[in-house]
């Protein structure tokens, strides 16, 4: 079709609407050739327009029914996630932030040791929640010290979630948490996400280091509930499920759970954030129907990486309207790993290096 | 205006958790949400699956609807995504035959007019075929009334955009109806006709 006629349907169909110009609608009336095209329009146009039959009035009910269900259904299923997952907030001055992160990296590394190792090859199996906790205001910029006590200032969360692919439905997180802090410097405290470790440890060995850890981790932690001055951010790693599905048992080195290495997460935090922004203002503007919407795309992204260890986990930034999106990571052969994401609007898929992985 | 007032006030009902507030919502935009459906997907089955999905993710979206836009203008462009993305699925699945898609009540409303069934018919499979940055704005502008604006602002595309584009859409939607089933512009003029006669 010649610019020509492009241009003579864009003016007919203008006019038809009533959104032409003064100057074009004269144009319009002027000519023959155009009326006829504006009457061959008018007719496509009232058959587009003809009204679709309404729903039965039981089948509108269904539909309205289903989606109150489904939706409020999903949101209290997610609050009693949360519940379930006996997120520990912890708040600690600055000057213990070093002590403590060697803790929970401490921790992160020796009950990670043994589990990842044993995991071996199992890919979507396990589910583990990581969730931070920290001021609401933009990504990862405030400092921790300049924000109130937790009880006064509410804090935005982001949580990843490894799921069990295997079952679509949200497996009750569960057992194994840790919760430390880490405040909301300048330079980022959040992290990058890494399935840990490498070196299989024994299993006493791995108990035992695990349950000294966790007691200093604790330890740390009532000293820092202590300080009423400690910025409010929050790290919680919380494991999950098994391979079967079956809810892991409460014991930190249970050899089913994943972990989470908080010392290569920090590159993760602001990537995240920005991601959960836009997720969050496509959904709100309707840009997306749903930010799971991109999940397949994820999914063939991270296989067509060729890894040979795919874990999946959803991401969950904000605490008042979280909005949670679909994430895999995924390790290379030669070791490397990455963190594989889409955001909206068109599901552009983003690979994010996990540095020194 | 009484409507968008009225929409802004239960919306934030909604928001608040006001759950009929949230239901009256629903149920005054689901006829318009379920045309733009039906319309976009070409099917009553998965014009209906897609109403779901787009009424699932309005009740989920809601609290993060910032009220910028009115009610009905995010919730057409959440309808829209939904139907586009049940079309991307369909995409993925093997296409029904015509026997087992239930097109019943849209077909019988037109049934008494042989001639007119088989403009509907082949307006459906001319809207199938035609490419979605086309067919939405077409969708929008005829089925469910919006202005260029609008639609431009469901889309997320300038209004200049949405001119082209639905004059573009009604082009090809032109010649693939005559492609389809022949000619149909004495069925169409007649409708047309009987439409603006007083």
């Amino acid at each position: 079709m010649s610019d020509e006629h492009l241009r003579e349907d864009e003016l007919a169909s203008a006019y038809l609407d009533g959104e032409a110009t003064p100057a074009e609608i004269a144009e319009v009336e002027a000519s023959d050739a155009l009326l006829a095209r504006v009457e061959e329009f008018r007719a496509l146009r009232d058959a587009v327009a003809e009204p679709v039959a309404p729903l039965p009035q039981d089948r509108q009910d269904d539909l309205i029914d289903a989606a109150l269900d489904a939706a409020l259904g999903a949101a209290e299923a997610e609050e009693a996630a949360r519940a379930e997952a006996k997120v520990v907030p912890l708040r600690r001055p600055q000057r213990l932030l070093l002590a403590m992160a060697a803790v929970v990296v401490l921790l992160a590394a020796v009950v990670g040791t043994g589990l990842i190792a044993s995991r071996g090859g199992d890919d979507f199996d396990e589910s583990a929640t990581l969730a931070t906790a920290m001021p609401e205001s933009a990504a990862g910029t405030d400092t921790a010290d300049d924000a109130a006590p937790a009880e006064e200032e509410p804090m935005a969360a982001m949580d990843i979630t490894t799921a069990d692919e295997a079952t679509a439905e949200e497996e009750p997180m569960a057992d194994m948490e840790m919760a430390a802090e880490a405040p909301m410097a300048d330079d980022d405290a959040m992290a990058d996400m890494e399935m840990a470790a490498e070196a299989p440890m024994a299993e006493e060995e791995r108990r035992s280091e695990s349950a000294e850890a966790m007691e200093a981790t604790e330890a740390a932690a009532a000293a820092a509930a202590a300080e009423e001055d400690a910025p409010a951010a929050t790290t919680t790693i919380a494991a999950a499920t098994t391979t079967d599905g079956a809810p892991a048992d409460d014991s930190l080195d249970d050899s089913s759970e994943q972990v989470v290495d908080l010392g290569t997460l920090e590159s993760l935090d602001p990537l995240l954030e920005d991601v959960g922004a836009r997720w969050s203002a496509a959904v709100e503007d309707g840009a997306m129907a749903d930010s799971g919407a991109c999940a397949e795309t994820v999914q063939e992204q991270a296989l067509n990486l060729g890894s040979e260890t795919i874990r999946a986990f959803v991401v969950t930034v904000g605490s008042e309207d979280p909005v949670t999106f679909d994430a895999r990571f995924a390790r290379r052969d030669d070791g490397t790993a990455v963190v594989v994401y889409a955001a909206p609007p068109d599901c552009e898929v983003g690979i994010h290096d996990l540095p020194d992985s | 205006m009484r409507n968008d007032l009225d929409d802004a006030r239960l919306t934030k009902a909604a928001q608040a958790g006001d759950r009929r507030a949230l239901e009256e919502l629903l149920r005054r935009h689901q006829d318009q949400i379920h045309a733009i459906c039906r319309r976009l997907a070409g099917n009553d089955a998965d014009g209906q699956d897609a109403t779901q999905e787009a009424l699932i993710a309005i009740v989920r979206g809601l609290p993060r609807f910032g009220g910028k836009a009115k009610f009905s203008t995010w919730a057409y462009r959440v309808a829209t995504n939904a139907a586009l993305d049940e079309l991307r699925r369909r995409s993925r699945r093997p296409v029904p035959s015509a026997t087992d898609r239930d097109d019943g009540p849209a077909a019988a409303s037109t049934a008494d007019d042989p001639a007119w069934v088989a403009v509907r018919l082949d307006l459906d499979a001319a809207l199938a075929q035609l490419p979605e940055e086309f067919r939405a704005p077409v969708v929008l502008r005829d089925m469910a009334g919006c202005d260029y604006a609008e639609i431009g602002k469901i889309l997320r595309i300038p209004p200049g955009t949405v001119r082209s584009r639905i004059a573009r859409g009604r082009a090809r939607l032109a010649g693939l109806m005559s492609a389809n089933g022949g000619n149909h512009d004495d069925t169409l003029q007649r409708r047309n006709d009987e439409a603006s006669r007083p």
